[in-house]
Formats: structure tokens, sequence, C-alpha cells
């Protein structure tokens, strides 16, 4: 937003400026996705206990509310390799980190000059931005 | 997110299960008070927002000149709507004893308590359980624009504004003979509305500073503030004439309270139209389709359509049609399913007519997974069915069509070649309204939420009467 405008709408500035640092609207952007996919009976109680798990993820770092686990990540690298060669092209592996929603994808991981990314490494990238997608919230300073 | 990148697939069920929770009012809900109290920690903030679950409480304010009839209509509502009654007084009397004494030295020094003590005060109250689980009534507040927007900033915004009107002649008169009971605070009247019971008639008592001058010195403070805050509160004012019996006033208070403001929400209209033979929904059909690029679905159409694709639902239906009989609920609800499940269907929404007809029908659909979100009952008395149905004709040589009443032949020649088409005889038409009218009371009962439209009227007014109950949530109902 350009200078002038934060000096016309301050309240609309801080408003973006909570929301950003937050990430609320991420935060709201993985629960209508849980709700997608879940499709609970009462959404309002679903909803609270999607914000303790990640209450608790939060002081744990550990098991954040998502929909991938594992298998799935395994499963598409599965897709990806059909002749089980055991590697993905780079291209590949970022076109499927991208579907699994990882935005900061590591642009160079092991193996990508070679063009050729093996399960470890792309199980651990998803792991790592998957994590980080659904951790909505403000990081600790 | 960048939506190019990562293209949001949502699939259609979903808008129906969003539309039937009201998902997007919970997330707007959310976000709202996410951004007037940005809470420290949004997550915690979220769950007590969500474990309180009070998203049909009502927040109403009821405003209007001195001797409007605040009070009691306040307080009829109040008993109806099982909300807490907040008044100037009452809030003073409850808040905490320190802000209580504050506010009572203005009052005592006869000067107005100032904006930010009142915003305490209210802000206090408004937190209580019960403000919040069964909602609010405010009374009398704000009184100013400044008021208004000082109690916005708190994020607190009524959902409707009653202003009670009446012209200040009307209250000035009515002023005069106000009695109050002074153990219930219930106002009374001495011509227009004496109490039935002869105790409380015995200890009313006239009404303190109501004399004419006093009361044209309050009308003058109010006319002065009273603009500022309809500006304020444009979108959810009602202004109600307020020189009228109560129970008048209080009906119209009441429909206005239920009703709802629109809401962006994404929503596909699913309709059905109701009403016997004659009463226009093929008409209303073909235009809410035309003018919402839904799909018109007409049913006795549909299993035409399939007789004559020779689907096998269709060849099922042909021999029932052939002896004039009723199609099986079980081929009729195939034909449809097959319509409704198409892609223009599911993604643009429809219009029904000519279905359900019974009871059983209307489960049938549910249970197939098609819910309509509006239904409407076209109201025509039988006697305007004949008239409008009986009185039709056609003249088989140029194909121009008649109305004996609304569009008479211009010539003698052609008034007695003109043919009636055999559905149209009165017998016919008989027999089609006794069959609706002898499931109509079932399927009224059946759908609970249908809104009624009066249909004896130019089918472009009935029309504008059901884009606004298409457009508009569908309204509250306050159970007594």
């Amino acid at each position: 937003m350009a200078s002038d405008g934060k000096d016309k709408w301050p309240r609309q500035v801080d408003a973006h400026e909570y929301l950003k640092n937050h990430r609320i609207l991420d935060l709201f952007d993985n629960f209508t996705a849980q709700l997608i996919y879940n499709k609970p009976e009462d959404p309002k109680k679903f909803l609270i206990d999607q914000l303790e798990k990640l209450k608790n993820a939060r002081t744990t770092k550990l098991d954040f509310p998502c929909l991938f686990d594992e298998s799935n990540i395994r499963s598409i690298f599965g897709m990806l390799d059909p002749t089980e060669r055991g590697y993905i092209t780079l291209q590949q592996y970022k076109e499927a980190l991208m579907t699994l929603g990882v935005t900061d994808l590591d642009q160079h991981p092991a193996g990508g000059e070679l063009d050729r990314i093996n399960l470890d490494t792309f199980t651990r990238e998803a792991k790592r931005g998957l994590a980080r997608a659904s951790a909505t919230f403000e990081e600790s300073k | 997110m960048d939506a190019t990148k990562r293209p949001l697939l949502i699939p259609p069920e979903f808008a129906t299960y969003a539309e039937k929770h009201g998902i997007f009012e919970m997330y707007t809900k959310l976000l709202e008070q996410l951004l007037i109290n940005k809470p420290d920690d949004p997550l915690t903030f979220l769950i007590e927002l969500l474990k309180r679950d009070s998203d049909d409480a009502p927040q109403v304010v009821i405003m209007g000149p001195p001797a409007a009839g605040k009070r009691t209509i306040a307080k009829m509502v109040c008993n109806r709507i099982r909300a807490a009654y907040l008044t100037m007084d009452n809030l003073i009397q409850e808040a905490e004893i320190e802000i209580r004494k504050k506010a009572q030295e203005y009052i005592k020094k006869n000067e107005t308590i100032p904006t930010e003590l009142w915003l305490k005060i209210i802000k206090e109250r408004m937190k209580s359980y019960d403000c919040i689980k069964r909602g609010w009534v405010l009374e009398g507040f704000p009184q100013t624009r400044e008021q208004a927007l000082a109690l916005q900033a708190e994020g607190i915004y009524p959902k409707h504004f009653v202003l009670l009107d009446a012209p200040d002649t009307v209250l000035i008169e009515r002023a005069a003979g106000k009695r109050v009971d002074p153990e219930t605070g219930d106002v009374y009247h001495t011509t227009f509305d004496w109490p039935s019971n002869a105790e409380v008639a015995g200890r009313l008592e006239p009404v303190p500073g109501n004399s004419e001058d006093e009361l044209v010195n309050k009308l003058v403070v109010y006319h002065r503030h009273i603009e500022g805050l309809k500006t304020c509160y444009s979108k959810i004012l009602k202004i109600i004439n307020a020189d009228q019996p109560k129970g008048d006033v209080f009906a119209q208070t009441i429909t206005f309270l239920g009703s709802r403001l629109r809401n962006a929400a994404p929503h596909n209209p699913r309709v059905v139209l109701l009403g016997p033979t004659g009463s226009g929904k093929g008409v209303q059909a073909a235009l809410l389709a035309n003018k919402y690029n839904i799909v018109n679905i007409s049913c006795g159409q549909l299993i035409k359509q399939a007789i004559v694709d020779e689907t096998k639902a269709g060849l099922a239906a042909k021999p029932y049609l052939e002896k004039n009989m009723l199609v099986p609920d079980a081929i009729l609800l195939n034909i449809l399913k097959q319509r409704l499940g198409q892609l223009d269907c599911v993604s643009r929404g429809w219009v029904m007519h000519g279905y359900p007809k019974t009871t059983e029908q209307g489960e049938q659909l549910v249970h197939a997974g098609f819910t309509p979100n509006r239904v409407f009952f076209l109201d025509v008395p039988n006697d305007s069915v004949i008239e409008r149905l009986t009185l039709r004709a056609t003249d088989p040589i140029t194909g121009e069509r008649y109305h004996m009443l609304y569009n008479p032949p211009r010539t003698q020649e052609v008034k007695e070649r003109l043919r009636r088409a055999p559905k149209d005889s009165p017998e016919e038409v008989q027999k089609r309204l006794g069959a609706y009218q002898a499931f109509v009371d079932e399927l009224t009962d059946y759908y609970v939420d249908a809104q009624h439209v009066n249909a004896d009227q130019d089918p472009h007014t009935v029309f504008e009467c059901l884009e606004s109950m298409m457009v508009n949530p569908i309204p509250q109902r306050f159970d007594d």
C-alpha cells in the first residue's frame, strides 16, 4: 500500500497488518479446506477442536492439524514416479509441492541440479512446507 | 494466495453445505470480531467466540421522540424475543457502584452524562451473559450521532434500529395523559391505554416533566439529533408510525426484527414455486430463470421431454400419461434427479414448479439431496383462477390467443370462431384446484420456512415480491 494510504486510513492499515502478522487469512483458508474435506455435522464444534489442536501444536511445535499426512506425500511421489526409478525431476518436485499448497519451497533441494530428487528429500521438504502452511499463528520472536 | 498458482476447486456440494450451516456468515462474524478486538492470541479468542454460539441473538435499538411509546414497545418486544431489556435508567442502576455514583452525580447536577461514561457502562453490561446469549434491546440510546459512532468504534452495532415516529402535535397531546406505574415502570395513558387491573390503575402517577413547554424543549433536542442518527444507522433503520394502536406498532416492529440484512454470501437459488393451477407459477419461473440465469424446471415439461427422448424413465412414464393417470413418484423422482444433477443446475441454481405436489414428494426430493432454499406459495383465490383460465380462448385460424376480459377479440366474427382448450373447461379447472387444495395444508406444514405471496396481482408485481424474497435471507421467526 502506498504511503499516502497510511495517513488516510490508519485503521485499515492496522487491520491489514494484524491479519498478516497473525496469518489470519491462512488460518481461514485452512479452516475452509478442513470443512470441505470433513463436512462436519456441527462446524462450530469442529472448528473449536481444530483451534484447540492448533493451540497444542503451537506449544509443542508438533502435529500441526493438516489435511495431508505422510502416506499422501508418498502416494504423490508414487504417482510421479510410476516406473519406480526412485527419483523425480525438479519440475515435478516443484509442481507437486505447489499442488500440496506449499508456497515457500526450497528451490534448490538436494539432487536438484541432477534433476533427480529422491523420496526422502521430497518427503522432508513436503512435511516442512506443510507444517509451515498450517502453523497459522504469529511466529514467536 | 495467488489463485492462478493454486486453482481453487470447490466441490458443488460444499456450497449447499456452507449455506446450510451459514459458514460464510460465521467467517464474516469471526473476522469482524478479530479486527475490532485485535487480540494478541487470536486462537484462544476464536475458541471463546465460537463457544458463545449466539449468532441469532437479537441486537435492537428502539428510539423515538418522547411519548412515542418506546418503553411500551420495548417491553413487549423483550417479552416476545426474550432479550435483555436495557434503558438508560436501568443501565445506571445495574452499573458498578463507582460508575453509578459518578453517573448519579451528573444527574443530580442536571448535566448530561458524558459519552465516555456511557460507553463504559454499556460495554460492561453487554459483556454479561444474558446480553451475549439472548441478545439485547436498548431503549432510548444512543441519542446523538456522537454516541452512535462511539458505540460503533467499540464494536457495538445493533442489527435493527427501530424509530417510532409521530407528529409533534400528537406527542404533546399524548404526553399530557401519560401515567406511570411506579412499581413496574410500565407506561399507561388516561384515554388510550388504561390498565384493566384496578389495583394498577389506583397507583398510577402522572409523569413529571411532561408539561407542554418541557416537552417542546425535549422535542427540539430530539429533532436536532435524530437526523444524524438516521444517517448513522441508515442500513438497519426502520421508521414505524407510532400514531397507531400499540398492537399494530408492535406487529410491525416484530416483522422488522425478523428480517435479516442481505449478506454477500454466494448462494445458488434453489426455488420451489407452489400454487394452484393458473396462479402463474410458469410465468414467474420463466421470469426468475431469465433474470437470474438459473434453470427453469417445469415438471410436466420434463416428463414430456423424457418421453420424446425415449429414456428409460420416459418410456416407463409414457403409459401413465397416455391413460391420463398420475406418473408414480418413483419414476418422477428419477426424471427430476437426472435433470437436477446436471452441471447447470448444480452450478447456477434452479427454479422448479409443478413439483412437489405432496409431502412425500417433498421428502423424497430432500432425500435425493436437492433441498430447496426458498419455497414460495403463490396464493390466489379459486374464483380468480377460474376467471383467469376458463375465459381463455384461441382463434383456430390465426392462432391468436384471447381472454374474454383482459384481451377480448376485436370483432364479432373472430369472437364466434374462438375455441376453448379442453383443459380450460370449468370442470377440468375445478378438478385441478381440488387436487391442489387436498395437499396444500400438508405442504404448508411441511415447508415451515415457506413464504406466501399474493399472486392475485399483476405478474410483475408478483415477480418483484418474489425477487425480494429470493435475494434477502429468510426472515427469522419468533415463536411465542
